[in-house]
């Protein structure tokens, strides 16, 4: 009888789903990471093309954070030992909400793990790269990870990384390359993998739009999208995207990519409305101060004029 | 009794048996793994088809090899659904040489301000795409018909070298505009605003649209201190251009070929293919009567140069504007007092244009 049992227990044993496989790696990159938003390479010092992540030996560290539509990804590898771990890692996958950040979740059960990783190499850019050292030559917007498994030999995954925009491709090794400018005769692409084209696994189902009038600046709607200080500094990060019915810019203050913005559709001019941007030459002398009673940084319909209202924007009255 | 017990224990053992082998089936079979990865892989690889069909129009791979559509697609074909419903459904995309996994497109359908978790979906095109269960969303952005408006000082209004409080810049700003008119027979001005909100948009200003239509002069400087402002779109010399003639001299004699530079009451029968301004705007004279948002002269927001006018007409000039309240069509509401009414009457029939303009951030 104990020996039936044991064939029993040996037989279950036998059937349970076992330690993932590279390319179970692969496939749950492709069904989530296909989607980010962003990515940050946040270990830089391992962060090289080509070059395997050998130390600190033993150690877990926060190689990478991806941001999805719902929710951000870490990355974490626990670096291998020769001795202590048989020159095998641990990468695994940790899910955290929205706002929440990678260092100090490492605790946190993970989403999905691979044990006995050697070799891992890991790199990604937003402009082609070519070294003609190693040979190799990289494509914008792919992350390329490599590693070994035992008896599973090497896989290189190239994964593309369709919705990320050019300034979300975070690679802190690149220096800094020129800002980007819109040039004569040039439409307004989104800076993708493919201009102006998003990706997403499944079907995606749209909501409807929101029948509300957005943002009447007059009737003290005001929403903003992106808000700057008078050191010119976002207080509100650039968000304009989830406005519904578009969004205009605001007399405030005189920074690069102007003032700040409200969502809604723009009446600037108007009585009781914001004042139209007249641009960057009319700022209070030596400060990026543009709203003032009566600063000619704005225009307003002829016989109104322009003040600086409580929230400190140029309106015309 | 030792049977029942065998049983006792064999046949929860059993089931726990099938389980465990039926989630090794479904997730560890390495050879349905592989398929499963293939199959998306591939599938994210045609993804670029489909993006090329939508950026290139006609001039995309795929719409070549297609031979029904050429009919169906107006102008270059570019961001255009219609093109891509044409072409998609009948395109033979395959993940292999064998043949067996075909493309199929079970959505292609427009996007139009319609919210995707929280945020505004680009306003353009949707397709839903797959082979077999693998199902995968493409959101398509519409910018073809869009164009930046140069970063510089310009002026507003006609006048010549105005003074800094006739000026604007748009140094600190990103600014894209429709390159063509909408029609908007029939449209109120609320309409209109609507129309462009929906598409994320704000309806074209005055001054940004004297911006995109009075010729800069010297394209090198961006920061000039002297304005020419010279009244036709395409020249700096007036007079030695066929409108002047056409305006001053009674014998003058049109000619199929002006149609090339302004869309008059004559070229009603010939395409409507005229120059387009320095930045790449069409029709900043000609064709329908324009309508603007005017920030400073709100009345002021018609540029009635358009199909309505013959070559002599003195509207056909930058800068002139007659009023609308934008409330009717009644005659009353409008003001074209300056030089001559459009149409003696049935002004409901006047046939309007607008534009969209918007604004992009970069960081």
């Amino acid at each position: 009888m104990k020996k039936q049992l044991l064939i029993l227990l040996f037989s279950l044993l036998s059937c349970s789903p076992g330690e993932p496989t590279l390319r179970e790696l692969e496939l749950f990159l492709t069904d989530h990471w296909v989607e980010a938003l962003s990515i940050e390479a946040t270990y830089p010092e391992a962060f090289y093309p080509g070059k395997s992540i050998i130390k600190p030996q033993m150690t877990w560290k926060n190689l990478l954070k991806v941001k999805l539509k719902d929710s951000v990804h870490c990355l974490f590898y626990r670096i291998p030992h020769k001795r202590l771990s048989k020159g095998e890692g641990i990468l695994k996958v940790t899910k955290l909400g929205k706002s929440e950040d990678c260092s100090r979740v490492l605790e946190k059960k993970e989403m999905f793990k691979i044990e006995g990783i050697k070799h891992l190499k890991l790199y990604f850019t937003s402009t082609v790269e070519k070294n003609l050292i190693l040979k190799t030559k990289f494509k914008p917007f792919y992350l390329y990870l490599s590693a070994s498994k035992t008896n599973q030999g090497e896989l290189l995954i190239e994964l593309p990384l369709f919705n990320i925009l050019k300034e979300e491709t975070v690679n802190p090794n690149r220096l800094g390359s020129k800002d980007f400018q819109f040039k004569k005769y040039d439409e307004p692409w989104k800076r993708t993998m493919h201009k102006g084209m998003q990706v997403f696994m499944g079907e995606i189902d749209l909501g409807e739009p929101s029948k509300r009038k957005q943002g009447n600046y007059k009737e003290g709607e005001v929403d903003y999208c992106y808000k700057v200080n008078s050191e010119c500094k976002p207080v509100i990060e650039f968000e304009c995207s989830r406005c519904e019915q578009g969004w205009y810019s605001v007399v405030d203050y005189n920074c690069k990519g102007g003032g700040s913005k409200l969502c809604g559709t723009s009446d600037c001019g108007s009585r009781g409305q914001p004042a139209c941007p007249r641009g960057s030459r009319y700022s209070d002398l030596g400060s990026n101060l543009n709203c003032f009673k009566g600063s000619n940084a704005g225009i307003c319909n002829k016989g109104l004029e322009t003040y600086c209202d409580e929230n400190k924007i140029l309106v015309c009255r | 009794m030792q049977n029942a017990k065998i049983l006792k224990i064999l046949f929860p053992a059993m089931l726990l048996m099938g389980i465990g082998y039926w989630f090794y089936g479904n997730y560890s079979n390495p050879d349905k793994i592989a398929q499963e990865l293939l199959i998306k892989k591939e599938l994210l690889k045609k993804t670029e088809v489909v993006w090329d069909l939508w950026v290139n129009g006609k001039e995309a791979k795929l719409f070549k090899e297609s031979k029904d559509c050429h009919a169906k697609a107006a102008g270059d074909g570019r961001c255009s659904i219609d093109l891509l419903n044409c072409v998609l459904p009948k395109s033979n995309l395959r993940i292999d040489r064998k043949g067996k996994n075909k493309v199929e497109f079970f959505k292609i359908e427009p996007a139009n301000s319609k919210r995707v978790w929280n945020y505004t979906s680009p306003v353009g095109s949707r397709v839903v795409m797959g082979i077999l269960e693998t199902k995968l969303t493409l959101f398509l952005e519409s910018s073809c018909n869009k164009i930046f408006l140069p970063k510089r000082h310009y002026a507003i209004g006609p006048k010549k070298n105005p003074g800094l409080l006739d000026q604007f810049d748009n140094l600190q700003s990103n600014i894209f505009i429709d390159k063509e008119m909408t029609e908007a027979q029939g449209r109120l001005i609320l309409d209109m605003k609507d129309h462009c909100a929906k598409r994320g948009m704000q309806l074209l200003e005055s001054h940004i649209l004297d911006a995109a239509s009075f010729h800069p002069v010297d394209l090198r400087n961006n920061r000039p201190k002297y304005f020419l402002q010279p009244p036709l779109p395409w020249t700096r010399n007036f007079k030695s251009e066929y409108i002047y003639s056409a305006q001053n001299d009674e014998n003058f004699m049109f000619e199929k070929k002006y149609c090339n530079f302004i869309y008059s009451k004559e070229c009603k029968d010939f395409q409507n293919e005229s120059l387009p301004s320095w930045m790449g705007l069409k029709n900043p004279l000609g064709s329908l009567i324009e309508v603007v948002r005017n920030p400073i002269e709100p009345k002021k927001k018609l540029i009635p140069s358009s199909i309505y006018y013959s070559i002599h007409s003195k509207w056909h000039s930058l800068g002139k504007r007659a009023s609308w309240s934008g409330d009717s069509y009644h005659r009353d509401e409008f003001d074209f007092s300056l030089f001559k009414n459009p149409v003696e009457e049935k002004f409901e029939e006047l046939k309007l244009g607008f534009r969209c303009m918007q604004e992009e951030f970069l960081k």
